[in-house]
């Protein structure tokens, strides 16, 4: 199957509330769905974290999870 | 937070793509799991939320709608210095000028939220936007 198993994903990963509240709280981090590749939104996400408040480009690392040892 | 005009016309137009984005959802994101549509709806309305939120404050600030910055601890005094030059209606060269330094030194300076620069420069800085710091140290239980 392709994509995440979402029945056996947290459910607060998958909570996106204000300022990613829940997931700080859990995780110290947030996550944001970007791989919708498809989707205006996944792409919205991927460039949007590619910039800096100027609007200059900035890196972003990719971790492959798939690939993940 | 929001440094300058510049970010703050970058981040309105940020928000108007996550607005159409939000409106207008592709129609391929009906083949998505009903949970990565779910994801991905409330990802774009708390990103914006947050766009909004910076947007709103950055206006405050220009208008001088605030008077006063409440500090909860040392690393808060960066933040709070780059939003004391924007409420002054400062431009980054405008400081710098007050300091007699170059303007990419205060662009540095914003850029790292103050990283590394001594308490001694902190007031410089601090006394040419003409502040006035008062500290409450308060004793926590041991």
């Amino acid at each position: 199957m392709k994509g995440p198993a979402f029945d056996v994903i947290d459910e607060v990963l998958l909570t996106i509330d204000a300022e990613r509240g829940i997931q700080k709280a859990k995780y110290r981090g947030e996550l944001f769905p970007a791989a919708a590749a498809a989707d205006p939104l996944g792409t919205l996400f991927r460039d949007f974290f590619q910039r800096d408040r100027d609007g200059n480009p900035k890196g972003i690392s990719v971790i492959d999870l798939e690939n993940f040892a | 937070m929001i440094a300058n005009e510049r970010q703050c016309q970058i981040s309105k137009a940020q928000i108007a793509k996550f607005r159409a984005a939000i409106d207008a959802p592709d129609s391929n994101t009906r083949t998505l799991h009903p949970q990565a549509q779910k994801a991905l709806r409330q990802a774009a309305q708390s990103q914006l939320d947050d766009l909004l939120v910076e947007v709103a404050d950055c206006e405050r600030l220009r208008n001088g709608q605030l008077t006063a910055i409440t500090v909860e601890s040392i690393a808060d005094l960066a933040p709070a210095l780059i939003k004391a030059r924007i409420m002054r209606n400062w431009t980054q060269k405008e400081l710098a000028d007050k300091l007699a330094v170059a303007e990419q030194q205060v662009q540095r300076y914003e850029a790292t939220q103050y990283k590394g620069v001594s308490v001694e420069r902190l007031q410089a800085v601090a006394d040419a936007l003409k502040l006035r710091l008062r500290e409450v140290i308060t004793f926590e239980p041991l």
